[in-house]
């Protein structure tokens, strides 16, 4: 069956090249030439480029941003699962070659033969190759006023040149997110209480600012504090997934999001978010049955300690039960068998080191049992990287905050991307990015 | 490609770690077989000692695996060998044979139940292999065959401290000063648990008991205490600085606390009227604030640490005494006093009862301190005066210290003389720049080019890289003008430069005209006229697309552009530049510019 499937598959490639009558280079190149008007050698249109994603690679990062835009194009784009490091091909067109040029991303001209051997490769190992075939629209929940932060998934789309819009609470609500396939929360903190900053931060404009631009986005939705609010989206958020939406999240976002799902009817917040204080029996009342990857964790009911619950294994923000940080490793999984997460974790780095956030982990303890461990630091009882399914759509959490900035402070200089082009942790972001871009079928049936 | 029919259930794909190549299987063989063939051959003490020294080195060439199994043929010759059971449980914990660390542990206090190194891996061995009531009981049994000692209850709180088990390790210590009946037994994990907790208050009331009774504990003390928020400061600093019982050692934390936060002079004070009376103490005390202070940055560190070194000084044999000073007049040029600094170095460098290193070490520092101070002539006098307590290899160094002390102020002639006779290298440098200066083009091409683009300094490196480039663009042998022209640069007056070479440019043709222009445009856009930089920069990447100088001339319009907030047109031109010329070197420099300007970085 599986040789009769691989002969099919050489047919019609092979039917497919000829049609084209393309001829490749069959020479590697980092993207030359090829802008119109410009000095530089004239494109091959029509034809393939492999863009390699192991270290033959200068820039993986903006070659995500490559890929999509062939994607955005129109073009016939396949993601080589495990080949090479998850490599990709491209159609090879002045475009691509133009913008492969300027990001420094490295491209392989590759004939019909190497592609058949490629194919070959790749149908005989454990890799697989996926269409991708529609760019997905990126949405980022990001408040409309500055943060004192970073958010690594701003950065690294924006390094990439893959377009976002901004959606904030309002748009949420609204029902605004359905027009999105693919949506980012990060720092944000969903229990609705500024990340538990108003001791540590007490007085900082920044804070001062955020707290009251919270409150009035409750005042303005007519909410009764932003506690409610913040329930209210998450609540939203949840929807989005089960209606088919990719939810993508980092940091606190992730722990929160979790424990304002399951709260929804228990007040988990301090008396300086909502006025009154956590309900001191908060933990049994808690309905996991709400939240999407976590079961029975317990509240941190210090309202001064910027901790929300033993969700994360690291409690960086508590310095009696802060861990050290070690370095996690990605599952390797069977690329025809679990293509979904197999692309999740595509990288050319199996051991990456670790990074805080505050939520940095997820203890093993809290995760539910369907929930399908990404990436794990070895004997820890914590895991970094979590994927899961609700309804017809998934959710994605990865701890931490910034994958180049291991203890990453408030108002610390955000991370110059073009420092770190081969980045394996922001790898991982991007991979989840064009997650959605996958033939639906492939993902979803 | 393919159709997915299912999702199935997480797995992991085939092992992706590679078989070890034949070498390293070999070499992991004869490791496990080694100890054993040791075993049979020899005495087992010597077998044991044997193994011991194998295993340590096999440790540190990070072959832990093998380590490990050596470490366990020791111990099965000296099962209480505490170097070889501290040895396995180092490496084993890397390997994963942390349980092997254990069971060796524990076959050694069946032997002898006082051995408390034993006892010590026992407990910390099964707490790492998450068994934490093997773990207590453990800890049980050594309470109960030492039930005066304080080591069990100190290796349990370290162990809850470490793991962020805080109450846990607090458990400890109460148990601790209660069975043992003192209040002050465990001070330092008492002041660690206290400090986890953020009661620092308590945390620096143990730490002064604790450095106290053992003024060694200063140190960890000052670390764990650093800790302390800015709101806790003071009460920290009140509490070290009380008097009482302990006082000198505790207010010696309080200056190393001073230094860590920033306040130098203050810690200073504090210290030097804290310091150990006399002997060895004293002296260690100061070496390790003066080491502090000079590693930290601005000039009252500066000067705390060359007021420490002095002190320092005073204490030391001769012979040492002599860098001591000299490092003490560096740190007090580089808090901006230069009165003190030849105070302390003119007595050395004259005394005729010194021995000639100390002279020649002070002579060549205030040398060094007058070019700094931009006084070649004072130096070149110094050294003539003084010449013959110097080896030939460091009048040469201090000669070219000077010659480039009197490029900087404009005279050739003298910067010449400063390097006569020197055949180095780095004496080859500076007569290149000597050469260009006077207009020899020839002879300064052939000097800096033989000196290299690599080694030393990088951007020296880079410039003797690019005014080769430049020279061979020029293709003259000589050119006053411009060696006047660019001494005018070398004495920092730049703007006179690039309005001396752009004329030099225009006349020169051929391929000499981008490359003065670039030139001039670099210079120009050094002396902050950003207008006439953009002009230069501009002409040559229009009028000479083709030179060698394009690709710099394209990147610095497009510097020029973005600076005064032109992005788009910095973006075109940045785009430009790559496209044209995908292979010059300064390629990735443009496309972290076109990141910058388009946004997608900070």
């Amino acid at each position: 069956m599986k040789r009769r499937g691989f002969l099919a598959r050489l047919g019609a490639a092979m039917g497919a090249l000829l049609v084209r009558g393309h001829g490749g280079t069959g020479r590697a190149a980092r993207g030359t030439g090829g802008a119109p008007g410009r000095r530089g050698p004239a494109a091959p249109d029509g034809g393939v480029l492999l863009v390699p994603m192991d270290d033959a690679q200068t820039n993986h990062l903006k070659a995500y941003g490559i890929a999509y835009d062939a994607v955005k194009r129109g073009g016939h784009t396949e993601w080589l699962l495990n080949y090479r490091g998850g490599s990709f091909f491209v159609p090879d067109d002045g475009v691509v070659r133009r913008a492969a040029t300027l990001a420094g991303v490295a491209v392989e001209g590759v004939d019909d033969a190497r592609v058949l051997a490629i194919r070959g490769t790749v149908e005989q190992g454990n890799m697989d190759a996926i269409v991708l075939e529609r760019a997905p629209r990126v949405a980022i929940y990001a408040p409309p006023f500055a943060q004192p932060w970073d958010d690594a998934v701003t950065m690294a789309l924006q390094y990439a040149d893959i377009p976002f819009t901004r959606v904030w609470d309002p748009e949420v609500l609204g029902g605004r997110v359905a027009d999105f396939d693919w949506l980012h929360l990060h720092h944000e903190d969903f229990t609705g209480q500024d990340s538990k900053f108003y001791l540590t931060y007490a007085g900082a404009a920044w804070l001062n600012d955020m707290v009251a631009a919270d409150q009035a986005t409750a005042r303005a939705l007519h909410f009764e504090n932003v506690p409610a609010l913040k329930k209210a989206v998450a609540a939203r958020l949840r929807t989005y997934v089960e209606n088919g939406g990719f939810l993508f999240a980092m940091c606190t976002a992730t722990e929160t999001l979790e424990l304002a799902l399951a709260a929804h009817d228990v007040d988990i917040a301090a008396a300086f978010a909502d006025g009154t204080p956590m309900d001191p029996d908060a933990d049994p009342k808690l309905d996991w049955t709400r939240a999407m990857a976590c079961r029975d964790a317990h509240l941190e009911k210090n309202p001064a300690i910027p901790v929300f619950s033993d969700i994360d294994g690291h409690q960086v923000n508590n310095p009696a039960l802060r861990q050290p940080l070690g370095a996690f490793e990605l599952f390797n999984f069977s690329a025809k068998i679990d293509p979904a997460y197999a692309m999740l974790v595509q990288c050319h780095r199996q051991v990456i080191p670790d990074f805080y956030g505050v939520t940095t982990s997820f203890t093993r303890r809290t995760l539910k049992p369907a929930d399908v461990v990404l990436a794990e630091e070895p004997g820890a009882p914590w895991v970094k990287y979590i994927h899961g399914d609700l309804g017809r759509g998934t959710w994605t959490y990865l701890g931490g905050h910034d994958p180049e900035d291991p203890q990453h402070q408030i108002g610390a200089p955000a991370t110059d991307l073009s420092l770190h082009p081969t980045s394996p942790g922001y790898r991982l972001i991007l991979n989840n990015v064009l997650f959605p871009a996958a033939r639906k079928r492939e993902l979803k049936t | 490609m393919r159709r997915i029919a299912s999702l199935a259930p997480a797995r992991r794909g085939p092992a992706a770690v590679p078989p070890p190549p034949a070498r390293r299987r070999s070499r992991r063989r004869l490791a496990a077989v080694f100890p054993a063939l040791l075993a049979l051959l020899l005495p087992a003490r010597a077998a044991g000692q044997g193994a011991l020294n194998q295993a340590l080195d096999l440790e540190q060439q990070g072959l832990l695996g093998s380590a490990a199994r050596f470490y366990a043929a020791a111990l099965r010759a000296e099962p209480n060998n505490p170097i070889a059971l501290l040895g396995l449980e180092r490496v084993g914990q890397q390997v994963g044979w942390r349980d092997s660390a254990v069971a060796y542990a524990e076959h050694a206090i069946a032997l002898d139940s006082a051995d408390n190194t034993a006892r010590g891996i026992e407990v910390r061995g099964l707490r790492a292999l998450g068994r934490d009531s093997l773990a207590s009981e453990a800890l049980a049994r050594w309470l109960a065959a030492d039930p005066r000692s304080p080591m069990p209850y100190r290796e349990w709180a370290q162990l809850n401290l470490a793991a962020g088990r805080v109450s846990e390790a607090r458990d400890a210590v109460t148990r601790a000063r209660e069975r043992l009946r003192s209040a002050t037994v465990l001070a330092p994990e008492a002041a660690r648990v206290d400090a986890a907790d953020g009661d620092w208050a308590h945390a620096v009331v143990e730490w002064r008991a604790a450095v106290g009774v053992e003024p060694q504990l200063a140190r960890p003390a000052a670390f764990s205490l650093r800790a302390a928020p800015v709101a806790a400061r003071d009460g920290v600093l009140a509490a070290l600085t009380a008097d009482g019982s302990g006082a000198s050692a505790a207010r010696r934390v309080a200056a190393d606390l001073l230094l860590g936060w920033n306040e130098p002079a203050r810690a200073w004070t504090l210290f030097r009227s804290e310091l150990p009376p006399q002997g060895p103490l004293r002296a260690d005390a100061l070496r390790s604030f003066a080491d502090r202070a000079r590693a930290t940055a601005g000039p009252a560190a500066q000067r705390a640490a060359a007021e420490a070194y002095e002190l320092l000084a005073q204490l030391e044999p001769a012979a040492t005494a002599v860098a001591t000073r000299v490092e003490s007049a560096r740190a007090f040029a580089d808090a901006g006093d230069a009165a003190a600094a030849e105070r302390l170095l003119r007595p050395l460098a004259t005394d005729p009862q010194a021995d000639s290193a100390s002279r020649s070490a002070a002579v060549g520092a205030m040398i060094e301190l007058a070019v700094r101070a931009g006084d070649p002539g004072a130096a070149a006098r110094q050294l003539a005066a003084d010449s013959a307590l110097l080896t030939g290899t460091e009048r040469e160094a201090l000669g070219r210290r000077i010659a480039l002390g009197w490029l900087r102020r404009g005279a050739v002639d003298s910067a010449a003389s400063a390097i006569a006779g020197d055949a180095s290298l780095d004496g080859l440098e500076v007569r290149g720049w000597v050469d260009l200066y006077r207009g020899d083009l020839a002879g300064a091409r052939e000097a800096l080019a033989a000196v290299g683009a690599t080694g030393g300094d990088t951007a020296r490196a880079a410039e003797r890289a690019a005014t080769v480039g430049l020279l061979d663009a020029v293709g003259r042998d000589t050119l006053p003008a411009l060696g006047a022209a660019l001494l005018l640069a070398a004495r920092g007056d730049t703007a006179a430069a690039w309005h001396a070479l752009v004329p030099l440019a225009r006349g020169a043709g051929g391929a000499a005209e981008p490359a003065l222009l670039g030139w001039a445009a670099r210079l120009a856009a050094a002396s902050g006229d950003g207008t006439g930089g953009e002009a230069l920069w501009r002409e040559v990447a229009e009028r000479f697309p083709a030179s060698a100088g394009a690709p710099a001339a394209e990147l610095g319009l497009a510097r020029a552009l973005a600076r005064r907030g032109d992005l788009r047109g910095a973006q075109a031109q940045l785009e430009a530049m790559i496209l044209a010329h995908p292979e010059s070197a300064l390629v990735p420099e443009a496309r972290r510019l076109l990141d910058r300007v388009r946004g997608a970085v900070p």
